[in-house]
């Protein structure tokens, strides 16, 4: 806590010191304050693509998901409701982990060949405000599809879920875990298409050097072990979990693991991507 | 003496696939003060201020801004330039006075005050109309426009602006300029100001840059410029048109032996040069000008001509002057 003006006022050291205290406190509250508000200007700008894209979201929300269950519930009907358990939680955990890292990749490399980068680059918008505003779109516009594929999923293979609070932390954490991944590939890639292939190179390792779609019991140990250190493992056992209602000190040991992973993005944007100065 | 705003030293941009943008560039530009970066195009001049808007790194060289070393703050230059830049804005899914005001507080506005500015500056560009169209579905024109008003939003004290009045129409363009002598009146805003139109330059501009390949290749304020080409007077000729078509096609020998020996002529006058098909520069000094008159008006060469006229020298001719390249 500062120190009040009044306390110090006879000593005129101290005095310099607590108006230093109070202008950094201050100055680190305006900080924050203009950060929020870079984030939810971002955000709600983004999300104004909703006005003239909604038919086709609403088509790749729907149609997608759709075509995708329904398909296997004709292909393998309710035979095996343990594996169709882990394709459905599977195929929710790929969409909202990748939405972070795909849709970052990708937007911000087209948004560097549209130059519409250059526009907020050369506004005073901090990187994590601009990456974090760019995540959560996409997780919200992923996140209808996510829902659509369980409920028709539970109606299909006869599978019950339940919605734990849990979920609220760990479907954020989850996207998060891989936004830095994914600002890296955008920032750094020379161009949209460049980026765009590289998330997608990116995308299948992250999923199946997991077990996002089978338990980590199904996997060959040399996949098994390392898939630790990725983070799409602990987003898929706690996703799993938090659906399943059978939450444990695993699952919270896996969000534990997401949220340092979320550290670890938000420290490579803020720290290591220069998005300003590039060649 | 007062720190330059904007200030280069020897700025060298060499690109990953070898092209030398910027060859040991220094410039300053002082507060209140409207410089201009003449150049054709691949001269460099976006380059440079991509560089100073800390957009991109240069290869060496010190850029600084208001005293802060931009290549160590590269964050610094959003937080007091308005930068209005070269390439169209795709922010297809914005109303404008949405666009406005986001650049508003995203520049640290206060909402109220946002608001203002916002209604402020559509009100003085005659934009109102334009107020609650999606930006994607503007023509290019006022795609610009509301580009530039999103630059100048917030009244920031630097203003960089890379052909802020590419296909503005001549009413909008004179508002334009109206609003950043304006400013500068004002608020003592300084612009750095790139622009292909030496017209509107020599109108508006305090001091000019004219580069070419990189380098610095003359600056001066327009009227230091112009005096480099002395006293010397421009003579602008244009051969009748069924000449520019082909003698062969149109004119009988007699008149296409005339027009040969006209072009002769008039290449054979002093810093002669065609910078478009039919259409001939020539200088002289002003005590030359009534003998360059004569020779014009004599019955062979006049037949041969459209138009001519005599005009002192402008900015344009310091272009073409330094440049040696004619227009784009």
């Amino acid at each position: 806590m500062s120190p009040s003006r009044d306390a110090v006022s006879s000593e005129p050291g101290r005095l310099a010191e607590a108006d230093s205290e109070i202008v950094t406190t201050s100055s680190r509250v305006a900080g924050l304050r203009k950060s929020l508000t870079d984030f939810w200007l971002i955000l709600c700008g983004q999300m104004l693509e909703m006005r003239i894209r909604w038919f086709w979201f609403v088509v790749q929300m729907t149609f997608v998901p759709l075509v995708f269950v329904v398909f296997l519930w004709l292909l393998l009907g309710r035979t095996n409701p343990e594996a169709m358990l882990y394709v459905i939680t599977g195929n929710v955990t790929q969409s909202l982990a990748t939405a972070g890292m795909l849709s970052l990749g990708q937007e911000i490399g087209s948004m560097k060949d549209y130059h519409t980068f250059d526009f907020f680059a050369a506004l005073p918008v901090g990187k994590v405000a601009f990456v974090m505003a760019t995540l959560v779109r996409s997780m919200l516009f992923t996140l209808p599809s996510a829902l659509l594929v369980l409920i028709v999923g539970s109606l299909c293979f006869g599978l019950s879920f339940t919605f734990h609070p849990v979920l609220l932390l760990v479907v954020p954490l989850g996207g998060l875990a891989l936004s830095g991944l994914g600002a890296l590939v955008g920032f750094y890639s020379p161009n949209g298409r460049v980026a765009s292939l590289a998330t997608q190179v990116l995308n299948p390792l992250i999923v199946f050097l997991a077990p996002v779609f089978v338990p980590r019991s199904a996997l060959p140990p040399a996949i098994a072990i390392p898939s630790a250190l990725v983070p799409t493992t602990h987003f898929a056992e706690a996703l799993r979990a938090g659906l399943r209602g059978t939450v444990d000190g695993q699952t919270w040991t896996a969000l534990a693991i997401l949220a340092g992973f979320s550290l670890l993005s938000v420290w490579i944007v803020s720290s290591k991507i220069e998005w300003r100065s590039r060649d | 003496m007062a720190l330059p705003v904007i200030e280069t030293r020897d700025v060298i941009k060499v690109y990953r696939s070898g092209v030398i943008a910027n060859r040991s560039l220094s410039l300053e530009a002082h507060e209140g003060e409207i410089l201009g970066l003449l150049g054709p195009n691949g001269a460099g001049k976006t380059t440079l201020v991509r560089m100073v808007m800390g957009l991109l790194r240069p290869t060496s060289g010190t850029i600084r801004l208001l005293g802060v070393d931009v290549g160590r703050n590269p964050t610094f230059p959003s937080t007091k330039v308005g930068y209005y830049a070269q390439h169209p804005l795709y922010l297809w899914a914005y109303k404008v006075r949405e666009l406005l005001y986001h650049a508003a507080r995203l520049k640290g506005m206060l909402p109220r005050a946002a608001l203002a500015e916002v209604n402020d500056l559509v009100e003085r560009f005659g934009a109102d109309r334009l107020r609650e169209r999606l930006v994607g579905r503007l023509s290019g024109g006022e795609k610009r426009l509301v580009l530039l008003l999103a630059a100048l939003v917030g009244k920031p004290p630097v203003l960089v602006l890379d052909e802020p009045t590419n296909e503005l129409d001549p009413v909008l363009r004179q508002s334009v300029w109206n609003h950043l002598l304006d400013l500068r009146q004002s608020h003592g805003t300084t612009i750095l100001l790139v622009t292909h139109n030496v017209f509107e330059a020599e109108r508006v501009l305090d001091r000019v840059i004219i580069l070419d390949s990189g380098e610095v290749k003359a600056s001066g304020t327009p009227g230091e410029l112009r005096r480099r080409l002395g006293e010397r007077v421009r003579l602008e000729v244009r051969l009748a048109a069924t000449s520019t078509t082909g003698p062969s096609q149109t004119l009988g020998p007699a008149d296409a032996e005339r027009l040969a020996l006209v072009r002769r002529l008039l290449h054979d006058l002093p810093g002669a040069q065609e910078v478009r098909p039919g259409q001939v520069w020539a200088y002289a000094n002003p005590s030359e000008v009534s003998s360059l008159l004569h020779l014009v008006m004599a019955p062979d060469v006049r037949m041969m001509l459209e138009d001519y006229r005599v005009i002192p020298p402008t900015l344009e001719d310091v272009y073409v002057a330094v440049t040696r390249r004619g227009f784009e």
